[in-house]
């Protein structure tokens, strides 16, 4: 029996991924690849046909598979264990008759399948509480819809009220009487099932409570959804809705008395001894202040000072003539010439007409009192060479009062 | 635990399990509720909790005409949180294709609101839709981002949302939600608003 268990394990582990795909995807389809595999895994009884084509895991394994990844698959638990609670009055039944008959080897027989029926139960009770807990503390969160939460606590609901009911009859059942004479199957079921049984009871109770809470819940979340998906239409229907004056009402609804806060500072009562030590705690955790001294200026006294030499400013001739020349422009009736007032007027100069000119735009560049009102125009002589730089070249000034 | 529950219940804050998780359980019991009700009670105050049982807040023990002042201002604090507060549930819902309700202490991914929003221009239209409400909810320029912000920055201050980890950006509905379903549920069983079918609303919820 151990080789035969050791081989099944091995084919199992031989086609472990074969197995998962068909636990994760809920079938396998059979193609040329895996068929040899397929027909291995269905001798071991691993594998069932679905369709003809499909084959999907034995429940056993499904269920054994689901209880050891503490997957939710429990929709069906709390059924399977009400057919085995079943099977173990058959098996008792059968196991007495046999023991009566004398017949050893059946005896021993149905007392294993009693035993494996105990273990079961006991198991599958187990698995169904602690996956039943898991999904109350995420709230279903497996499902994502209300209506599909709302449908799994209402099958929990039925399946946990199912499941204290098969409690409660088995619990008041003659089985342990009428095992009383087997002392090794009846310690059996009183330590792995019957001893259990209040606790389980109780516990199966407080989830029974708590989904009956979760469906109320639901289905009150549900209403509020609608609530508001009816409020909103309506006031988008109705943009200028504005309530009644219910705070006019004689008898207000209950969120309208909801009372405002009030302002409170409180002031420490440096009277009180009880609270020096806390006091000297906050004034030592206060920074000293940061006190700036600040030094008094010694008064001053009148000191007399010698009147400063005159200094009599050196106007250059050439700004004196440039002056002169904005000031005749300013008043002349025609545009005057730079280079002609030069030529008029300040010959004396010792200067060429190209400086003259460019001390002229300097002085007009710099936009003083002298050149406010005073328009200019450019004589302007582009060279035309083949290798002019593009710099405009200027003949000549002429100024003008501007309008 | 009691002088920091009575504090805040003194300055006119909700105590719920999101802005105040100890306080609330604290009230949960019945002892505790009690003495802080009793101890209301002296100054012309009681212990009220919504009716979702989602939140304790400071009420009235009395009403009279100093009283009836601050009815007033009180409704009509309640009826300018009312349209913002209905569109931004219906907003939600919409944005995580949830036909839950929101309800206090749920969580709400403000990535998970903006990536929805950047992605169906239909809940882009109800986002610039929020700027009809008025300035507060008139944000600075028009990206997605920015008038989302807007959106929250409100409905935070409002007291209904509470920004639980600043880095991820995850906020969770309060207890004062709790407070204003009451007074929505209110208005709609006594003014003959819940007549009209939700189903009557355009196909865009079901095409998210």
């Amino acid at each position: 029996m151990r080789d035969v268990t050791v081989t099944l394990l091995e084919r199992l582990h031989t086609h472990r991924h074969l197995v998962a795909e068909a636990y994760h995807q809920g079938s396998i389809v059979r193609s040329d690849d895996n068929r040899k595999a397929i027909e291995v895994l269905q001798q071991q009884r691993v594998l069932v046909p679905h369709t003809p084509e499909e084959y999907r895991l034995h429940s056993t394994l499904r269920r054994f598979l689901d209880s050891a990844l503490n997957t939710h698959r429990i929709l069906h638990s709390s059924a399977d264990i009400g057919t085995i609670f079943v099977r173990l009055e058959v098996l008792t039944d059968s196991y007495i008759a046999a023991f009566n008959e004398d017949n050893e080897s059946d005896t021993d027989a149905y007392e294993d399948e009693i035993a494996q029926a105990v273990f079961e139960i006991s198991d599958g009770l187990q698995g169904f509480i602690t996956n039943l807990q898991a999904n109350i503390e995420t709230r279903f969160a497996a499902v994502s819809s209300i209506s599909a939460k709302r449908k799994q606590n209402e099958f929990y609901l039925d399946a946990t009220h199912t499941l204290v009911q098969v409690l409660e009859s088995f619990h008041f059942s003659d089985l342990l009487d009428r095992l009383q004479a087997f002392p090794r199957i009846e310690e059996l079921l009183r330590t792995q099932l019957f001893n259990r049984i209040p606790i389980l009871r109780s516990t199966l109770q407080t989830i029974y409570e708590t989904l009956r809470q979760f469906l109320f819940e639901f289905r009150k979340i549900e209403a509020r959804a609608k609530r508001i998906q009816q409020m909103w239409l309506f006031l988008k229907k109705t943009p200028d809705y504005e309530p009644r004056p219910w705070d006019n009402s004689t008898d207000l609804p209950p969120w309208l008395e909801r009372s405002p806060g009030l302002v409170i500072a409180t002031h420490p009562d440096v009277s009180d001894d009880n609270c020096e030590n806390r006091l000297i705690e906050i004034a030592k955790s206060i920074p000293p202040a940061d006190v700036s001294t600040r030094r008094r200026r010694a008064a001053g006294r009148i000191m007399t000072e010698d009147v400063p030499d005159a200094v009599t400013v050196q106007v250059k001739p050439h700004m004196i003539a440039l002056r002169q020349m904005l000031k005749d422009a300013k008043v002349a009736n025609t545009p005057v010439s730079a280079r002609g007032w030069r030529a008029e007027h300040a010959t004396e100069l010792d200067i060429d007409d190209a400086l003259w000119l460019e001390l002229a735009l300097d002085v007009l560049a710099k936009g003083t009192r002298i050149t406010k009102g005073v328009e200019v125009g450019y004589d302007e002589l582009s060279r035309e060479e083949p290798f002019a730089g593009g710099n405009v070249f200027i003949k000549d000034l002429r100024l003008w009062k501007n309008a | 635990m009691f002088d920091s529950i009575v504090m805040r219940l003194l300055t006119g804050k909700f105590l719920c399990e999101t802005t105040a998780p100890e306080a609330f359980r604290a009230l949960e019991e019945d002892a505790m509720r009690n003495d802080v009700d009793a101890y209301l009670r002296r100054i012309g105050r009681r212990l009220a909790c919504t009716a979702g049982g989602h939140a304790y807040y400071m009420a009235y023990e009395r009403l009279g005409p100093d009283e009836r002042a601050e009815v007033k201002r009180l409704f009509s604090e309640i009826k300018h949180d009312l349209r913002p507060m209905v569109n931004f549930l219906k907003f939600t819902m919409q944005a995580l294709r949830n036909e839950e309700a929101p309800s206090p202490g749920e969580r709400i991914d403000y990535p998970a609101i903006l990536r929805a929003v950047t992605t169906h221009p239909q809940l882009a239209d109800e986002l610039r839709n929020f700027a009809a409400l008025g300035r507060d909810f008139t944000a600075s320029d028009s990206t997605a981002r920015s008038m989302l912000d807007k959106v929250f920055t409100q409905v935070v201050k409002g007291g209904y949302l509470f920004l639980l980890d600043r880095d991820r950006e995850v906020y969770a509905f309060t207890g004062k939600l709790d407070f204003l379903l009451e007074a929505i549920e209110f208005l709609m069983a006594n003014e003959q608003i819940a007549d009209e079918a939700p189903d009557d609303q355009p196909e865009q919820m079901r095409m998210l």
